[in-house]
């Protein structure tokens, strides 16, 4: 749909950049999308832009890359704008020497870790499209990916971030120190929720050396002439993951690709000797190990996992190690495209091309409780979390739940930020 | 009406839980920061999340302040309870509930001492990475309420890094079983936001903590620099050059002096620091990174450079670091160690100012803190029945914070604002921060029951005017 006046109108309100939301796909086959996207070009047209929304009732949802848009959608029946964060995106300082970079939220970590390669360091996240992904929503979902086991989540990292509330205040969480517990850890609440609590405007991260080595492996379990690899692959696949597991081996990453065939894809980091030591252990356990190009295809194909084919859905399980093998075969019996499998970080990644599979998908997520595990639809466009029960989404019990609920009240009392989008279901305190 | 609460209590947890004894309530008069004491009206040690959770209804019921305590080795007055109010104690609660092996989680109540834990799944290689100095008697709940730190957490992350699961008592008497053995939990980050809260969102009563894989191998070294200017220069350098080693910990000539007196090391008493330094992980390529530490403290003019030969070697020096602080207790009558936070390319021009500020004051500091973290501990030495002296040392205090935050750092690194800092935090946070904290706190403890006066100045709650005699000389 289409608004010309109400671009017109708003732009001159506020100043930022106000545009038909034509480019987010996903939202188009929202049955209530966004009214337009707001881009502004400093902080105090984001300041403007929030005050006017929250003057008028109208709902904002943040975005930077739009790569996670379609996982936990804003599904309400409010008036709502796309906040965008795309033209915020200066690296304010860094010092590598104290290793610690802050940036506004719209720089890309791809852009960020050009900016640090030139002090032989990096921000380990490897979220899905890093050309793409910024460093707000990066946070705003707690999102990496392989790298999570060996260096961290998000949460992990961030020393400080500023964030703009509902009623259009700027506040500060953290510091720009790399040990510091200074009044409530708000970073830690902010990290993970989804754009419900404030507008991130800029982060403060502790960046980390670059591996002098990072040495990539590849090693096949099936047959790649068969048309398709048998149980019992994967099944041996992953009795080699949890032998891992136990083995407490020192790995930057160890995942199962699953398409046709199934392979086993390691990285090693460290200085010479030791990936070298790593390697030749690794290899007496696994005599097929292949040397691999950082630039294969596999490793993306890894990377992007969560984003789903076009017409398609993809969903993320997080669980424990050792809950991992016995999901990934239920998973696997539902005939997905691709299956990506990282024991360690507990974490399982699946995607099917066309939508047909998504109710028995459903019924398996909605089992998966106790003990502790969770999943993620990306690519459901009507799907809104608080449509899944409460036990699959591992919101705990009625008390958690229910403390969620009245810090979101707290923080954002006429709930502007991305309404329904995470603990929120619509301000009714909802149970199953 | 406050017999009838004792006598209720009583009742609840049995009569040997419940001291009311003044010669037995005198200990807990404080924590470990002795600049501000009140004595509670009561301690209470239950014995589970269910009495815990009983006797925190129960001061809801008669509207008595109550405060979480572990071990009292707080270096912030957080532990300390308001008069009249009561000390939940959780030194019966103190069993390992579940190691998960394959998962690398250990459930744990908030009673259990740091150094447990870690010896209780050594045997499977693991342990629990935080290792505050105090980890032989500090507890899991508070280490996870301070949000604790150690010389290990260079490398490991602090304690907020190793938690998963948080079982709470929240100040109303509910029970929340927050996260649990996955590491991501859904809805906000509410173990994330416990953990670090000194104490004033609930009572922890059970942990699930990460468990780290113990290194494979490790190599100690402790470097003799002949200034502290050197000493401080080569950390800057080797977090510059790209090393991230387990440990980088300083001790300034004045600790060093100490620790000689206590122990008997060996050390050299003319030196201006010490650096002790370990790397840690796999046996292949830690030779080099050593060597690469090595040569970057022999750059900076390091008079002599020690290796550990041996677990032996590694343990005494390690000893001399961790009891570095109750070391200077022998050269004082009273200590209070600050805990500022600065961006580690400062630490060379910081420390100058810190000794500029120790003889402006005349006041004296000896230095022994977590140099790879730029985690400053700066130990005040002095007589807390000089009242002269007293405000000396709170003006010196003042003084080294206000720099602290002047060069980008922060007030606090791991031993928490609790009631010494509480007139610090507008410092560094704005008034709309500190709201939000307010409003934040007020979705868990409405009431402000639970450990009121702590963390927040903002709070409401008398003890500023009435209970804080001396660090509200600031
Ligand atoms: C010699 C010495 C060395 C030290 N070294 C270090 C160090 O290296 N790193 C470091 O970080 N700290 C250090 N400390 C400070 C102190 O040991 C830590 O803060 C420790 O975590 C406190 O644990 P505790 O059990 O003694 O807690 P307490 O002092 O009893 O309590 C500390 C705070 O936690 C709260 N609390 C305790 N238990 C609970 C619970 N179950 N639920 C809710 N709240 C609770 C209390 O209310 C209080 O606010 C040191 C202290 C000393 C005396």
């Amino acid at each position: 749909m289409h608004y010309p006046n109400l671009y017109q109108s708003l732009q001159a309100e506020l100043g930022a950049a106000v545009t038909a939301p034509d480019h987010f796909a996903f939202c188009h086959a929202q049955q209530n999308g966004p009214l337009a996207v707001v881009t502004p070009l400093s902080e105090e047209e984001t300041v403007a832009t929030v005050r006017w929304a929250a003057a008028n009732h109208i709902a904002l949802v943040p975005v930077g890359g739009a790569t996670l848009l379609n996982a936990n959608p804003s599904v309400n029946d409010k008036r709502w704008l796309l906040l965008s964060s795309r033209h915020l995106c200066t690296v304010t300082e860094y010092s590598p020497n104290d290793m610690v970079v802050t940036a506004a939220a719209g720089v890309t970590i791809a852009q960020l870790n050009q900016r640090l390669a030139e002090f032989g360091q990096w921000l380990p996240f490897d979220p899905p499209a890093p050309d793409r992904a910024t460093l707000g929503g990066i946070v705003a979902a707690n999102t990496t990916g392989a790298f999570r086991t060996a260096y961290g989540a998000p949460r992990d990292r961030l020393l400080g971030l500023r964030a703009l509330t509902p009623d259009g205040q700027v506040i500060k969480a953290g510091g720009k120190v790399v040990k510091n517990v200074a009044g409530y850890d708000l970073c830690k609440l902010f990290t993970g929720s989804w754009g419900e609590l404030g507008f991130i405007l800029e982060a403060t991260f502790k960046v980390q050396p670059r591996p002098a080595c990072d040495h990539r492996l590849r090693c096949p379990f099936s047959d790649p002439n068969y048309a398709r690899f048998s149980p019992d692959d994967l099944k041996t696949a992953l009795d080699v993951l949890l032998d891992f597991q136990t083995r407490q081996l020192d790995l930057a990453f160890a995942i199962l690709v699953v398409d046709r065939t199934v392979r086993l894809l390691i990285a090693l980091h460290g200085n010479q000797p030791k990936v070298e030591w790593d390697r030749n252990q690794l290899q007496s356990m696994i005599p097929s190990l292949v040397e691999l190009d950082h630039q294969d295809a596999d490793f993306s194909l890894a990377q992007d996992s969560r984003i789903p084919p076009p017409t398609g859905f993809a969903i993320e399980v997080l669980s424990l190690p050792s809950r991992v093998p016995e999901l990934s075969l239920r998973l696997n019996d539902l005939h997905p495209a691709l299956l990506t499998i990282n024991l360690a970080a507990g974490r399982i990644t699946a995607q099917w091309s066309h939508q047909d599979t998504r109710n028995e998908v459903w019924n398996l997520c909605k089992s998966l409780h106790p003990p502790g595990a969770s999943c993620t639809f990306y690519g459901v466009p009507e799907l809104s979390r608080s449509s899944l029960p409460a036990a699959a989404l591992g919101m705990g019990d009625a008390v958690v739940h229910a403390l969620n609920l009245r810090i979101k009240r707290a923080l954002d009392p006429n709930n502007i930020f991305s309404p329904s989008r995470w603990v929120d279901n619509g301000f009714e305190t909802a149970q199953e | 009406m406050r017999d009838q609460f004792i006598a209720t209590l009583r009742k609840m947890v049995g009569e040997e839980s419940v001291l009311t004894e003044p010669a037995e309530l005198r200990t807990y008069d404080c924590d470990a920061y002795t600049l501000d004491k009140a004595r509670p009206a009561a301690v209470v040690l239950p014995d589970s999340t269910e009495e815990v959770a009983q006797i925190v209804r129960l001061c809801n019921q008669y509207k008595v302040y109550f405060v979480a305590r572990g071990a009292g080795t707080g270096l912030s007055g957080g532990a300390m309870a308001m008069a009249d109010g009561i000390i939940i104690e959780t030194a019966r609660m103190n069993r390992i509930l579940e190691v998960d092996w394959v998962n690398r989680r250990v459930v744990a109540q908030a009673g259990c001492v740091n150094l447990a834990v870690s010896r209780a799944v050594a045997e499977d290689g693991l342990h629990f990475a935080p290792d505050p100095s105090s980890q032989g008697v500090s507890t899991i709940g508070g280490n996870v309420s301070e949000n604790s730190g150690g010389p290990h957490t260079l490398k490991y992350g602090v304690t907020t890094n190793h938690v998963t699961g948080i079982k709470l008592v929240l100040p109303s008497g509910e029970v929340a079983d927050l996260g649990g053995k996955c590491e991501v939990c859904n809805g906000y980050d509410l173990v994330g936001l416990i953990t670090g809260s000194e104490g004033t969102l609930g009572v922890i009563t059970e942990v699930t903590l990460k468990l780290t894989p113990l290194p494979v191998s490790v190599r100690t070294m402790l470097a003799i620099f002949d200034s502290v200017d050197s000493a401080t220069q080569t950390v800057s350098d080797i977090i510059a050059a790209g090393i991230i080693p387990a440990a980088i910990e300083m001790m300034d000539a004045t600790i060093t002096l100490a620790v000689e007196q206590a122990f008997h090391m060996g050390f050299p008493l003319d030196a201006g620091a010490l650096l002790l330094i370990e790397v840690d992980g796999a046996e292949a390529g830690l030779d080099e990174d050593a060597d690469a530490v090595a040569a970057i403290c022999q750059r900076n003019g390091a008079r002599e450079i020690r290796r550990a030969a041996d677990s032996k070697e590694r343990d005494l020096l390690w000893k001399a670091r961790k009891k570095g602080v109750g070391a200077a207790g022998r050269l004082a009558p009273s200590v209070v160690t600050q805990d500022g936070v600065i961006p580690r390319s400062k630490l060379p021009e910081v420390f100058r100012e810190i000794t500029a500020i120790a003889s402006r004051n005349q006041v004296r500091i000896g230095n022994v803190f977590h140099a790879g973290d730029g985690n400053l501990h700066p130990c005040v030495m002095f007589d807390e029945r000089d009242a002269e002296e007293v405000k000396r040392v709170l003006q010196a205090n003042k003084e080294i914070l206000e720099l602290c935050i002047k060069v980008g750092g922060s007030i606090t690194g791991e031993h928490g604002v609790g009631i010494e800092k509480v007139n610090f935090m507008p410092l560094l946070f704005s008034p709309v921060d500190l709201a939000l904290m307010e409003r934040i706190r007020s979705v868990f403890n409405p009431d402000d029951l639970c450990n009121p006066g702590k963390l927040l100045p903002t709070s409401k709650s008398c003890i500023e005017t009435k209970w804080r005699p001396k660090a509200a000389a600031i």
